[in-house]
């Protein structure tokens, strides 16, 4: 029976790590009926019983389509070399062959000449995160600040900011980007975490492969199948900070495919103030989401995704230093959102594969007494990747039409009723070829792409990389890289007119000083650009043991930022101080990220990352762009670590540590910060699951970034727990 | 740090310079149907039949084929001292003389026919479609997390008389009783 114990944990932790319900006991079986010490999986009182049938309901599995590929027809001139190689590899080592998005085709991430991070849904259960950006702090180089209990700053290798405006971000292949400050509200975006398949993080410039905006970084969440979610799931959570969440989630088969119907809802506590007054950052949402996968015999796979949401996330900003009244006031914010997504994706007789997909996308963003945005987007895509010969090419191209409508509800704060222009379309058509040209098999593979976006508010983009990735052996892959990267400025950077004055003790005798943003002229604001050089390590060190160092310099040019003109006295009492936005900034970044991997026994397994980050910007003369350089090396957090320790108990109990630190930022001044997370899961009953999670244990309330652009109260981030049950049937 | 930015000076020059130099050859990038390909020839290797089925180990891949020359690389080698034998089958023919049969669409009536014709006789099935282990297919590739695993059909490999070692049963992502 230690033998079979033994056997037991090492094929739970081989499913947790394939994100699969492991079996949860194994008893070898008399050698006569099976001969070879052959095991057998039984029943046990946790919950063996309901994972037999439940996974004879998952009758209908099928494999998770995003981003990966299925192959089909006949391959061109597929030489044996690769096949020869994965012929070789243990049969253990076969199954961590891992595909990856980071080229839009599956590659081995052991291979890839780029830094790749994959959180996999196991990942994001044991760590215990109940929201998207509290999972990202699971990969490196990514910093996840939390504002408040409603609000983050997501960024990657700096510039990271409520509004950071460097990250490309892709759900299901759809960018969730807003044009209109070019970023991601992650207040607004959620899922059901367990209809999660994964999250790739590519660090680093990503443009000659996803586009403008991709400049030190592409996030791509990506869902399950709706073939591999059978069943119904309901998921209750109960606790101090997450008062109450509710998510529910039921498969149908349909027309000869799969389809699930999604809900969650939660609501989320305001949070406390440093005086100890109550914040105004509640988060309320609700949301249903749709996928359905159908397979036709010829492997071609169809997609419909969709989503409709709710979300409610207020806000308090303290306008005391401006000539605002009130200098403080609330802000009821409220999003509202619709999208749909048909994907298609066929392979092709050369081996190869044609991939199609049209999205529809209306919006509504509702900042009462600030400012609306109603939007809508519509989104074609096609790819297609033919290999040829040594070469794999990969080419595509798009289109994105966006129309706003922009309101101002706040004439005090902006100095005007409304937007010069209210409606303004945007038209994005791009065009991108990428070859993957093997020059030594199985040692040298050098990659490059090109991707022309043709932007109707900043005309052409030109984003070229180049990579080569060199295979030492099977395990090790050493990787470098130098590509470009631009990134458009936003309809507001573009269009937002505003005023504000200070108020701090002005003598009568002295004029008002107003200052005033003046919108820039067509033409004259550029995009921002970056050049990166990057390299990187990989190394399987042995059979339990993996990792994986990335190391970059990048240099940024057009950076924009506010510049003060010369003050136009208007009167004896007032002067005006005009403000534009130039590209006259630039700054350099450079840095490293460690990750590893490493299964200490079968049960235990430990995950570690560390990522360390320098910026530099050249100060400019001028005092309104001195002053932003300083918040943007000042935002920098030197150093950052993370430790999650996740240990599979015998029962099938699971117990998580996580640890993450990350160093003080210097301007606004915020402490370094050391957190922790705790989360035991008991196996209670067949197809019941209860969590206890605890989070940001070692003190009872800290702050891990001070509100960008908008003024916003600071809200402790407080010690928190909650209890959450899993029903599976 | 100024050994880096010296890299980054020298760096272009460093690749132009092995992209004009390396030897050029033949070659592909991995991909799924490799690590499909790699899979089932690890199936065979942990399989063991019934006494009596001769040297050979006939491989038939029956349907569709989707793997084209990835799967070309099985044909002669050696698999615990048995030489394997490639067959592509069409629909209709037999597949009872096969020690292994992959079936391209087990879902259809086709396959099913197949499977159903296929019991109790020693021969170990294989597929790469999802929910055809819960049809009979004792090794089923399936595709999750960005990785490659199977599932094994237990009661199906018993009643073909197939041995699967415990190695397979361990790292299975799903084992049905």
């Amino acid at each position: 029976m230690l033998q079979a114990g033994v056997v037991t944990t090492a094929r739970r932790t081989l499913a947790d790590r394939l994100s699969k319900p492991p079996y949860s006991n194994c008893q070898e079986l008399p050698t006569d009926e099976i001969k070879g010490g052959n095991l057998q999986c039984l029943p046990d009182i946790g919950s063996g019983a309901s994972r037999a049938s439940l996974s004879f309901k998952q009758k209908y599995m099928r494999c998770h389509t995003s981003f990966l590929i299925f192959l089909a027809s006949l391959g061109v001139g597929l030489p044996a070399w690769a096949n020869e190689q994965l012929l070789q590899l243990p049969l253990e080592a076969l199954l961590d062959v891992e595909i990856s998005s980071a080229s839009r085709k599956p590659q081995v991430v052991q291979s890839v000449a780029a830094a790749v991070f994959v959180i996999s849904r196991d990942d994001i259960a044991r760590s215990g995160a109940s929201s998207i950006p509290e999972a990202l702090r699971l990969a490196p180089g990514v910093e996840v600040a939390r504002i408040g209990n409603n609000r983050w700053a997501v960024g990657v290798r700096g510039f990271n900011g409520r509004f950071a405006n460097k990250l490309q971000v892709l759900k299901d292949g759809r960018s969730i980007y807003s044009p209109l400050f070019s970023g991601v509200m992650w207040e607004a975006e959620d899922a059901l975490l367990d209809d999660i398949e994964r999250i790739e993080v590519i660090r680093g410039p990503g443009a000659a492969m996803w586009g403008s905006n991709a400049v030190n970084g592409v996030i791509n969440i990506i869902s399950r199948s709706a073939s591999d979610t059978p069943g119904t799931l309901a998921v209750a959570s109960v606790g101090s900070n997450e008062s109450g969440l509710v998510s529910v989630r039921q498969a149908f088969r349909l027309a000869g495919g799969d389809i699930r119907l999604s809900f969650k809802g939660f609501d989320r506590a305001p949070g406390k103030s440093p005086d100890g007054t109550q914040g105004n950052d509640r988060w309320q949402a609700g949301r249903i989401g749709l996928r359905g996968d159908w397979q036709a015999g010829d492997g071609a796979r169809w997609t419909l995704l969709g989503e409709t949401h709710r979300t409610r996330a207020d806000d308090r900003l303290d306008y005391t230093r401006y000539n605002v009244q009130p200098s403080q006031f609330d802000i009821d914010q409220r999003h509202t959102g619709t999208h749909l997504l048909l994907r298609h994706e066929q392979p092709m007789p050369d081996g190869g594969q044609m991939d199609w997909q049209f999205s529809a996308e209306t919006t509504d963003l509702n900042l009462q007494t600030l400012i609306r945005e109603s939007r809508q987007t519509y989104a074609g895509e096609f790819q297609r990747r033919v290999p040829l010969g040594r070469h794999e090419l990969t080419w595509g191209a798009s289109y994105r039409y966006s129309h706003d409508r922009l309101d101002i509800t706040s004439p005090t704060i902006f100095g005007a009723d409304a937007f010069s222009r209210p409606h303004r379309d945007w038209r994005n058509t791009s065009v991108f070829v990428h070859d993957d040209y093997e020059l030594v098999p199985g040692k040298w593979r050098l990659s490059g792409g090109l991707r022309l976006d043709q932007d109707s508010w900043s005309g052409l983009q030109v984003q070229p990389e180049i990579r080569l990735a060199w295979t030492l052996d099977p395990a090790t892959t050493v990787w470098s890289s130098v590509s470009r990267a631009t990134r458009t400025p936003s309809r507001l950077e573009l269009d937002l007119p505003f005023k504000f004055s200070e108020t701090a003790a002005i003598p009568p005798w002295v004029p008002a000083i107003v200052a005033v943003r003046v919108a820039p002229e067509a033409g004259t604001l550029v995009p921002e650009k970056v050049t990166s050089l990057e390299f990187g390590f990989r190394q399987r060190v042995t059979k339990e043991l993996s990792i994986d160092m990335g190391a970059f310099v990048s240099d940024y040019t057009n950076m924009v930022s506010l510049m003060m003109l010369a003050p136009r006295v208007v009167s004896p009492q007032l002067v005006n101080a005009l403000i534009h936005s130039t590209n006259a900034a630039g700054a350099r970044t450079h840095g490293f990220e460690l990750a590893a991997d490493w299964r200490v026994v079968p049960a235990w397994r430990l995950q570690s990352h560390y990522s360390r980050l320098h910026l530099l910007s050249p100060r400019l003369s001028e005092p309104v762009a001195a002053a932003a350089q300083d918040e943007w090396e000042g935002r920098v957090p030197r150093h950052r670590f993370s430790l999650l320790s996740s240990w599979t108990l015998r029962s099938g109990d699971q117990l998580d540590i996580w640890l993450k630190h990350t160093s003080r930022l210097r301007n606004p001044a915020v402490k370094g910060f050391t957190a922790l997370d705790l989360h035991y899961a008991w196996r209670v009953q067949p197809g019941f699951e209860l969590a206890l999670v605890g989070q940001n244990l070692l003190k009872a309330r800290h702050q891990e970034f001070v509100s960008d652009y908008l003024p916003t109260v600071q809200t402790g981030i407080g010690r928190s727990i909650a209890l959450k049950g899993t029903w599976r049937f | 740090m100024a050994l880096l930015m010296s890299l980054a000076r020298l760096w272009p020059a460093t690749l132009l310079a092995l992209a004009g130099l390396l030897p050029i050859a033949t070659a592909h990038a991995a991909d799924e149907r490799e690590v499909k390909v790699a899979f089932i020839y690890n199936f065979v290797l942990f399989a063991e039949w019934p006494a009596g089925v001769g040297s050979t180990l006939r491989l038939c891949l029956y349907g569709v084929d989707r793997f084209g020359e990835a799967l070309d690389v099985l044909q002669g080698r050696l698999a615990n001292a048995r030489v394997i034998e490639l067959h592509r089958r069409q629909k209709g023919q037999s597949l009872k003389d096969c020690q292994v049969a992959f079936l391209a669409d087990p879902l259809s009536a086709e396959g099913i026919r197949m499977l159903d014709e296929l019991r109790g006789l020693p021969v170990l099935t294989v597929a790469d479609h999802p929910g055809a282990a819960h049809l009979g297919v004792t090794l089923n590739l399936v595709e999750a997390n960005g990785r490659m695993g199977f599932q094994v059909n237990l009661p199906a490999a018993r009643a073909a008389r197939i041995k699967i070692s415990s190695k397979l049963l361990q790292l299975a992502r799903e084992v049905i009783q």
